[in-house]
């Protein structure tokens, strides 16, 4: 697998050789996210009076989108919708001509996306915390970070089995661009990265996580909050493991169908 | 080693008529045509051989070739390269093939050349004294050392073609496929790309089927061609015997003996018998049936003061183009 390294290695030369889009989204994406969440919520609490809504003060309903940003980026890894615009624009020919799997190679790719959000997660967390300070309500532990990103990584792979799969409509359908847009909203609202899963009602919250979404974006973030117990990581993960079983198999049977409708247009 | 049997491929494609109440409708309701891109398709090429595969646009040559290489399915019909069947796609037939697309990049556009060969190394795990040779041979023949450390996109379309070709043998395939390798390009590039292939096809003997819509890399480069006209073979043989069959004219070439007479005109040199006249100078250029050639021939003797004649074949090129464009059955 010397050529796994490889296009992993590659994929890092490629992100590089754009610096204003990198520092761009390095530095800019999180940024924003963060300082919207804590504007809406500066306001709600104020117009409440509240001082804990949903179980959340105000300061660590703030280190929960920080952790939504940085560790849902971490989850969601490269979605530039490669996949979609390689089988759209013929792109796709060159890769089945290589004795290589296609989607390996996307695997690759995203983990060097991951890799490079991971740097940002321990780059960005120790600055705000220098410019900020420690919050007094969180536990600093090293295990609550070790739950937390592992978990993140192995939704990262749960979150990229089903984007390729969507991505693979693209051999019916020509472009996918909303549906993939749908299965982000969809996932991110399902999974807690716009508003925590606590807010909605007891039986619609019974209902998600009848869905692998909570397993992907509330449980990880409630890791890095101190919230979860090592029992608990351990069933998250095996939670998340069991749903990526039906997904690559969903994903394989798309690909085997999808690939006979391949006309490898642009050549 | 190519062995293709009854190949047929049919795509269905959407039909959409021009203007903005077509496309409103085609959000609802759909026409679809089936378009038979290759029917019954037989070809075989043996180690060492290089096939020219000629035809107009749509004629199902890069069908044909995508078929044979595993891009895509046949809708029935056995293909077998190297004993496998493509679209199985082994990972033993795909270290022993390669396809040059001379419109679509193959190389990783944002990296340099070098970049994408040492990413090629590790994909067809290329041991490292062989890749060195191998690289270090292609890159003297195709003359790029120095274009090695520039982005691909950054290359002018004729380096690019370069550095795709040598991408595309670098592991040394048995099997090449090139599906228009000069398209585009100025005519030393032609030139320049038509002598590698053929040096590389000396030196390593792999089955060759090219495509091409310059006659010029055919003639150069293939000793047989099979012509492709609407999804079908309609000509698999030697380059030279497209003559004896499709070739319905010869070209008496005539210089005439001006000295002390006037040129005659194109209205003189009308003969019997002859289909077309091109006079450059004292040069006359006359098409003949091919079976009254003889009888124009002593007309021309008779009646004209003449320098030299000689009888010429039609170009190929031109008998080729001819039957791609329905001219001549």
């Amino acid at each position: 697998m010397s050529w796994f390294r490889a296009i992993y290695s590659m994929e890092f030369r490629r992100i590089f050789s754009y610096r204003v889009d990198f520092w761009i989204s390095f530095l800019g994406s999180v940024a924003g996210e963060i300082a919207v969440a804590y504007f809406l919520w500066d306001a709600i609490y104020k117009k409440n009076q509240a001082t804990e809504i949903a179980g959340y003060s105000f300061t660590m309903m703030i280190l929960y989108y920080v952790f939504a940003a940085f560790g849902g980026r971490i989850i969601r890894g490269n979605e530039r919708m490669i996949v979609a615009t390689d089988i759209y624009d013929g792109g796709l020919t060159k890769y089945l001509m290589y004795p290589i799997s296609y989607v390996l190679v996307n695997f690759a790719q995203a983990l060097a996306y991951n890799t490079l959000t991971l740097v940002q997660f321990a780059l960005g967390i120790a600055a705000m915390f220098l410019l900020f300070g420690k919050p007094a309500e969180l536990d600093l532990e090293v295990s609550n970070f070790i739950m937390g990103i592992s978990t993140c990584l192995v939704a990262s792979c749960f979150y990229f089995v089903l984007y390729v799969t969507i991505d693979y409509i693209a051999f019916w359908a020509d472009t996918v661009w909303s549906l993939s847009v749908m299965y982000r909203f969809v996932a991110q609202f399902l999974s807690g990265i716009y508003v925590p899963i606590e807010m909605f009602p007891a039986s619609f919250v019974k209902l998600v996580y009848f869905t692998p979404f909570p397993y992907i974006g509330a449980e990880p973030i409630k890791m890095f909050l101190g919230r979860s117990s090592w029992q608990q990581w351990v069933h998250v993960n095996i939670m998340i493991v069991l749903w990526i079983v039906p997904a690559m198999f969903a994903l394989h049977i798309v690909w085997k169908r999808g690939l006979k409708t391949y006309t490898g247009v642009g050549i | 080693m190519i062995h293709a049997s009854a190949l047929s491929k049919t795509f269905q494609v959407h039909k959409k008529s021009a203007g903005f109440a077509a496309s409103f409708k085609s959000l609802f309701r759909r026409e679809w045509l089936n378009k038979q891109a290759l029917q019954n398709v037989s070809i075989d090429v043996e180690p060492g051989e290089i096939v020219g595969l000629v035809g107009a646009n749509g004629a199902g040559k890069t069908t044909l070739v995508k078929i044979l290489a595993g891009i895509i399915h046949p809708t029935s019909g056995e293909a077998r390269v190297l004993g496998y069947k493509p679209f199985d796609r082994h990972n033993d037939f795909r270290r022993q093939i390669s396809l040059i697309m001379g419109q679509k990049a193959q190389l990783w556009w944002d990296l340099p050349a070098e970049d994408c060969f040492l990413l090629l190394r590790e994909i067809y795990q290329i041991p490292h004294p062989e890749y060195r040779r191998s690289l270090d041979y292609l890159i003297e023949a195709m003359g790029v050392k120095d274009q090695l450390n520039i982005q691909i996109r950054r290359l002018s379309l004729g380096e690019r073609m370069k550095m795709e070709l040598i991408a595309a043998l670098l592991h040394k395939p048995r099997v090449v496929f090139l599906d228009e390798p000069t398209i585009g390009l100025d005519l030393s590039a032609q030139m320049a790309i038509r002598k590698f292939i053929s040096d590389y096809r000396k030196e390593n003997k792999p089955a060759m089927i090219l495509t091409s819509h310059y006659m010029e890399d055919i003639e150069k480069l293939c000793k047989r061609i099979a012509i492709i006209k609407e999804g079908q073979i309609v000509y698999d043989g030697g380059l030279s015997k497209v003559i004896d069959k499709y070739a319905t004219q010869k070209i008496l070439s005539v210089a005439i003996d001006v000295e002390g007479q006037p040129m005659p005109s194109e209205k003189d040199l009308k003969l019997a018998h002859v289909q077309g006249v091109a006079i450059d100078g004292n040069i006359v250029k006359l098409n003949v049936e091919r079976k009254n050639t003889t009888t124009v021939a002593s007309s021309i003797l008779k009646n004209f003061k003449i320098k030299d004649l000689s009888i010429e074949e039609e170009e190929i090129g031109n008998i080729i183009e001819a039957l791609i464009r329905k001219d001549k059955k």
